[in-house]
């Protein structure tokens, strides 16, 4: 399953996501290390997401970009969650994994099937 | 005998198929190693080229039921129906119900809009079929028995099609299907998820080395496709598909600079510190060329490419403090670019291509438990054959009688400190037995290590020396062994030459031959 999450900072995510045990702290090594926990394959850290770029004149910032709100992280995992509502379905996701269709645990309709289907 | 011959366990960079490494020793497939990445990934083929593990797009490729589906009508799909090219009963066998009928499946992974879809078809032989790539029809005539098809084309959509518009058959077997990136349909390669894949790797010489690399995203979108980033101040050209590119394929842009300026995308997402970015470049002539990476918005050359006539792959590691990065030049320069990546971390990682959103390739795992068999018990040792690409890619074997976050509390591993050194430790129940570790921090480059234990007596060499013994330790029962570990947080990054076991502590002399390089 890939989860794609909203949060709103960073620090509300990490606590939710350690919470529900997708990280963990594991100690390896005679040091604490932050993991991965059972099921998970991958976390992460989307951060913030562009939604207007800014207004640039060279180099020099005109207008600041606008960014969506929160804070965002992907989790895939063999494990169910249930993350109410951070678990977000975007419709144009910024974020995908190698090998896997941007839009594959959304419902979507195929581009070239029109009026017709 | 050769020492060779003595191993329990003897796994090289050989035969793979998704999901599994096979062992040399033993034969019988109980040694084979398990694969976990959950991703696709890219690795320098056996050519020298970047190429996608699997570069076989199509998932499934033998089965013509999973994820397809029927358009503009009922269509029937029948697997396994029949005897396929390779003699195995491995076929589908798909019913039209009429004509201007569409059998399809989406396609993910598309970098390059210019792609080949093949695949063998069975029919009536004088009777027509089309296949479809990316929204283009070939109505192709069918010839006697099995024979591979294909279509290329520029895409407009993301789905292939086999259809039954301007065409006369509608009972028909297919199997072996395959879309490739460029005009050329490639040897077959068989794929069910696509996934997870070993990934053979050339970057190092001739021989194949296994890449086992952390979990990494570029960030950076449309990551071969210059001509689309969205900022520039008009003092550049970019040439789409200029050159043949390091993955074989004509999709290496030209930048000219016609002035002294910048290009740059604004990739939507980021986090912030240590950074690293990457990209294949060569000059196009021998002019002058200062042409490199502007960091942080600056706007102008901040990291300088040494540029020859030949492919190199550039990297270059700062502290990321806002999202303007990019490329830039000064008039004059011609260079051939290919495969930009911008990922968090102090060091580059094999590229992963990106369109429309950033993309992660998740880390490699490579693990094989129930083998307390292969493993000595009381005695016994452990060898590795490892590739460090860079500093700060460190490496983790692991022989514990489990997997997971808790499986170094009975274990004996080989560990890269982040500080460079290499330790071994020996942990029984958690307390731990010996820990053998280096002075100083290992090289970049190859190194062979080997450690050899049975109860009060351990010993470690390294490239031919002997690091370090212990007199008074006990070992763990075993029965898993692991490469990686994202369970205890490991980022591991190397490439694997062999490993071994034996089910006996070699004696110091076999030792010191065995690991000198």
């Amino acid at each position: 399953m890939i989860y794609k999450l909203t949060y709103e900072n960073k620090e509300q995510a990490l606590a939710d996501l350690k919470a529900k045990g997708i990280l963990v702290e594991v100690e390896f090594n005679g040091e604490k290390h932050e993991a991965y926990g059972n099921g998970v394959a991958a976390v992460v850290e989307i951060g913030l997401i562009l939604l207007t770029p800014p207004v640039m004149e060279g180099m020099e910032v005109i207008e600041e970009p606008i960014y969506a709100d929160g804070y965002h992280y992907d989790v895939m995992s063999s494990e169910l969650y249930d993350f109410g509502a951070n678990l977000v379905e975007p419709k144009n996701p910024k974020h995908a994994f190698a090998g896997h269709s941007i839009t594959e645990e959304f419902p979507y309709e195929p581009q070239f099937l029109g009026d017709e289907a | 005998m050769s020492l060779l011959d003595t191993a329990s366990l003897i796994v090289t960079p050989n035969g793979y198929k998704e999901g599994k490494l096979y062992s040399v020793i033993p034969s019988d497939g109980s040694g084979d190693m398990s694969v976990t990445r959950a991703t696709t990934a890219t690795r320098v083929n056996s050519a020298g080229l970047v190429e996608l593990v699997p570069y076989n797009l199509l998932s499934w490729s033998q089965d013509f039921t999973n994820g397809w589906f029927a358009y503009l009508g009922s269509i029937t799909a029948t697997a396994n129906y029949g005897t396929a090219p390779d003699g195995t009963n491995t076929s589908t066998r798909i019913l039209f119900t009429s004509n201007n009928q569409i059998w399809a499946k989406a396609i993910s992974g598309l970098t390059n809009l210019n792609g080949t879809f093949s695949v063998w078809i069975k029919g009536v032989a004088g009777q027509t079929i089309a296949i479809s790539y990316g929204g283009t029809d070939n109505v192709v005539t069918l010839q006697s028995g099995w024979n591979r098809y294909s279509v290329t084309a520029v895409g407009t959509i993301d789905f292939i099609f086999i259809d039954t518009f301007g065409s006369t058959a509608t009972d028909i077997e297919v199997w072996g299907g395959q879309v490739v990136e460029g005009s050329t349909a490639k040897d077959y390669q068989k794929t069910e998820t696509r996934l997870n894949i070993p990934r053979l790797d050339y970057s190092n010489g001739t021989c194949p080395s296994l890449l086992v690399e952390p979990q990494r995203t570029n960030q950076y979108l449309k990551s071969n496709d210059f001509a689309n980033w969205s900022n520039n101040n008009g003092t550049n050209t970019i040439t789409p598909n200029y050159a043949i590119s390091p993955d074989g394929i004509m999709n290496a842009s030209r930048w000219v600079a016609t002035g002294t300026g910048y290009r740059y995308n604004l990739y939507g997402l980021f986090t912030l510190g240590t950074t690293t970015v990457s990209i294949y470049a060569k000059r196009n002539n021998s002019g002058t060329q200062k042409f490199g990476f502007f960091l942080n918005g600056s706007g102008t050359v901040d990291y300088e490419l040494n540029l020859t006539n030949e492919w190199q792959r550039f990297t270059y590691t700062f502290n990321l403090t806002n999202e303007y990065q990019g490329l830039s030049a000064e008039v004059g320069a011609d260079v051939s670019i290919y495969g930009y990546q911008l990922e968090a971390g102090s060091y580059a990682t094999s590229y992963i291509p990106t369109t429309s959103a950033s993309v992660t390739r998740n880390a490699d795992v490579i693990s094989k438990t129930g083998i307390s068999s292969l493993i000595g018990q009381t005695e016994g040792t452990l060898f590795v054959d490892v590739y460090r690409p860079n500093q700060a890619s460190p490496f983790l074997f692991t022989l514990a009688n489990s997997v997971g976050s808790n499986s170094y509390l009975n274990s004996i591993y080989i560990f890269q400190l982040p500080n460079d050194k290499m330790v071994v430790d020996c942990f029984v129940s958690g307390v731990k037995q010996f820990g053998i570790e280096t002075s100083v921090g290992i090289t970049n480059g190859r190194h062979k290590i080997a450690v050899a234990y049975k109860q009060n007596d351990a010993v470690v060499y390294l490239d031919g020396v002997l690091l370090g013994t212990d007199t008074s330790c006990n070992i763990p029962p075993f029965s898993a062994f692991e490469v990686n570990n994202v369970d205890i947080g490991s980022t591991s990054n190397f490439d694997i030459n062999s490993v071994a076991l034996w089910k006996t502590k070699l004696d110091n002399a076999t030792l010191a031959q065995l690991t000198t390089i």
